[in-house]
């Protein structure tokens, strides 16, 4: 396949990659990085590269703003970005010293973990707690969010244990090319008893830095390389804005068990992949 | 309640813009891509194998001074370094915000992950 064929087609593919991560609420990294080594076969470290560079471009992306300004618990952003960021750099490490097929079996492990896991988070049923934090306090986490016209109050609890947890979500994001959205939004909201909207939200507002953390790490290192992705960036930028458009104005619930199948059924390739090569 | 200045922006107005930031990294990365494939469109692709990209593309030094030596593959990873910095930015800009602010808590806090982007994106870490 000559570059340019290559360039056009991986375009395509990463408005498809795009739209389909805003729409299922999976990310855009998660199949990014099959999308390059499944269906391009390229190495697996060049496409986790590639694939952190395309998560930070579509995790700054603008229509998440709106939502975040009154859902999301910035302090509580900043305060494990420090995990993040930190575990994001020793994951890319991670990425470097693993053979690729064991980094592709993991792969595949994470996605159908992150199936599960979101099926899951949509049956149980929200528990906020009140109960005053000392910790929450002093570090100015305890907050409040939009519920039925009027605000409803939380608090942060078991900090330390979730900025270990945040910290492990930045390991598997630099070393897998992933946003690690579900993760983090587990910790957040199983382990530290965050409201799910203030999860996801703030989740996506660490997203860009930890992802950054890892590519800048990368870069050096010699993982990213420019034509891989050069139509990747403009495909999920165009992709994952329209995609969170049409959320906006649509209920997909139906569609998105079509997705996490589909997420599940490129997880199983992963592992596929990873075990006979 | 507490400490925080409540109409606080604590979006930090600059952070809005630059997500016009990514926009811009991303115009840069496909301009440097047009002239890319103008020259190499016709060369097959060879990312099966893993070997490391020259170290004219692994720094933003390197990778300007390519590009005004016209290597068009550096000018695209000019646009990638500019967006892997955009986070940065963010942060810097909120980190400014809370220190004008006077939340003394949180600059430190910012400082720490500004400090671990900095480091990274320098490559100290390579």
């Amino acid at each position: 396949m000559d570059h340019l064929t290559f360039s056009i087609i991986l375009f395509l593919s990463s408005l498809g990659a795009g739209l389909f991560g805003a729409l299922s609420g999976l990310g855009g990294g998660i199949v990014i990085v099959p999308l390059l080594v499944l269906g391009f076969k390229i190495n697996t470290q060049y496409a986790i590269g590639a694939s952190l560079v395309a998560v930070i471009a579509t995790s700054s992306g603008a229509s998440i703003a709106f939502l975040r300004k009154r859902f999301a618990n910035l302090r509580l952003g900043f305060f494990l970005e420090t995990a993040t960021s930190t575990g994001a750099i020793l994951g890319a490490f991670l990425a470097t010293i693993t053979p690729e097929n064991l980094l592709q079996i993991i792969f595949g492990l994470v996605l159908l973990y992150c199936v599960v896991a979101a099926q899951k988070a949509k049956r149980v049923q929200e528990i906020i707690d009140t109960k005053p934090n000392s910790l929450s306090h002093k570090l100015h986490l305890d907050s409040s969010y939009p519920l039925d016209g009027t605000f409803q109050e939380y608090r942060v609890h078991r900090i330390p244990l979730g900025w270990v947890l945040m910290f492990i979500a930045g390991n598997l994001s630099g070393m897998l090319g992933i946003g690690s959205g579900a993760f983090n939004v587990l910790a957040l909201e199983r382990a530290m008893t965050v409201p799910f909207r203030v999860a996801t939200t703030t989740s996506n507002f660490m997203i860009g830095v930890t992802a950054a953390a890892s590519a800048g790490t990368l870069l050096h290192l010699g993982y990213i390389s420019p034509p891989i992705v050069m139509p990747l960036i403009p495909g999920v930028l165009i992709g994952s804005f329209f995609g969170a458009k049409i959320l906006m104005y649509t209920q997909l619930s139906r569609l998105q068990l079509i997705f996490s199948t589909l997420v599940f059924i490129i997880g199983l390739e992963m592992i596929y992949e990873g075990v006979t090569k | 309640m507490i400490k925080k200045v409540d109409n606080f922006k604590l979006e930090c107005m600059i952070s809005q813009l630059l997500k016009w930031g990514i926009w811009i990294a991303c115009l840069i990365t496909v301009i440097g891509g047009l002239f890319y494939l103008y020259h190499e469109g016709k060369s097959p692709i060879e990312y099966q194998i893993f070997v490391g990209e020259p170290a004219f593309l692994t720094s933003m030094r390197g990778a300007i001074r390519s590009t005004l030596a016209g290597n068009p593959e550096a000018l695209i990873q000019v646009g990638v370094i500019l967006l892997i910095a955009t986070p940065l930015a963010r942060v810097i800009a909120c980190f400014s915000t809370f220190l004008s602010h006077r939340e003394w808590l949180y600059v430190p806090i910012c400082l720490i992950t500004l400090l671990v982007l900095l480091s990274s994106l320098l490559g100290l870490y390579s």
